[in-house]
């Protein structure tokens, strides 16, 4: 018994931040993500006996979270979305940053892609990311920013894997043109 | 070796950026890019753009109150 709760206790705090951080990406409030980090460590603990190879624990215990904000949480989320796609991207639109900062006629030395990137602030990048609408911005944080490959990202999120790589681009699509309207607003541009 | 497009070499720079890229691809993707100017651009600009947002959003650590809340929930288990 001892052994199993030092196992657990080990897988569990490995993947703390990173439950965290799904939790409030999906809560949008620091105290809804806390108690549903919470509840669904004592979830998994209660069936991580079931669980068979340890490796998949990131996985596993994401899933049992997202499982858990999807029955408790998100019928109570009062806040709307905070943009909708058509706002951004219109359906079927596809956006590069970099097909728009790169220029056929700029000086070889220059490089006005980098010297957005630089200018852009941490917070705008964050922003950008809490402003895409739930069903990309899952896929795009589990993908993109924590780096969860493609069928694990499809088992948590219970998706076929194509659907996870077709949100995925469109997220990413969205997330560089609220990007491109920072910029613009801000006159990096 | 395959030779690829641009089109096919930004499809695959996203994929290698997640890790979903295969060793034959990949190193068909490292061929192209030591060709081509614009996709090798194209590839420093999304690595660093997803290192900025990757740096950006894992600011977020678990916060202490957190923590211990766990760490009771775990002694009593």
């Amino acid at each position: 018994m001892e052994k199993k709760k030092e196992e657990f206790s080990i897988l569990l705090r490995n993947c703390m931040d990173v439950m965290y951080r799904v939790a409030l990406r999906r809560t949008n409030e620091k105290s809804k993500a806390e108690d549903l980090v919470a509840e669904s460590c004592l979830k998994a603990w209660k069936s991580f006996g079931n669980l068979r190879d340890h490796k998949s624990f990131k996985s596993w215990i994401l899933r049992i979270l997202t499982n858990t904000y999807i029955s408790h949480y998100r019928k109570a989320k009062t806040t709307p979305e905070p943009i909708y796609e058509s706002e951004f991207l219109k359906e079927n639109e596809d956006f590069s940053l970099f097909e728009q900062l790169s220029s056929p006629f700029v000086l070889y030395n220059t490089n006005p892609e980098k010297e957005f990137l630089n200018k852009i602030f941490s917070i705008d990048l964050k922003k950008a990311v809490d402003s895409l609408p739930e069903a990309y911005g899952e896929v795009v944080t589990l993908c993109c920013l924590e780096d969860i490959p493609y069928k694990e990202a499809a088992k948590i999120l219970k998706l076929p894997v194509g659907t996870v790589r077709s949100r995925l681009h469109r997220g990413k699509a969205i997330l560089q043109k609220i990007l491109w309207e920072y910029g613009k607003e801000r006159r990096y541009i | 070796m395959k030779t690829i497009s641009c089109y096919e070499a930004v499809k695959r720079i996203f994929e290698l950026l997640e890790g979903e890229l295969t060793r034959t691809k990949k190193e068909e993707l490292d061929g192209h890019i030591s060709t081509c100017r614009d996709c090798c651009n194209r590839f420093e600009f999304e690595e660093l753009l997803k290192k900025k947002l990757q740096k950006a959003s894992g600011q977020e650590k678990t916060p202490k109150r957190l923590v211990k809340r766990i760490d009771s929930l775990l002694k009593s288990f």
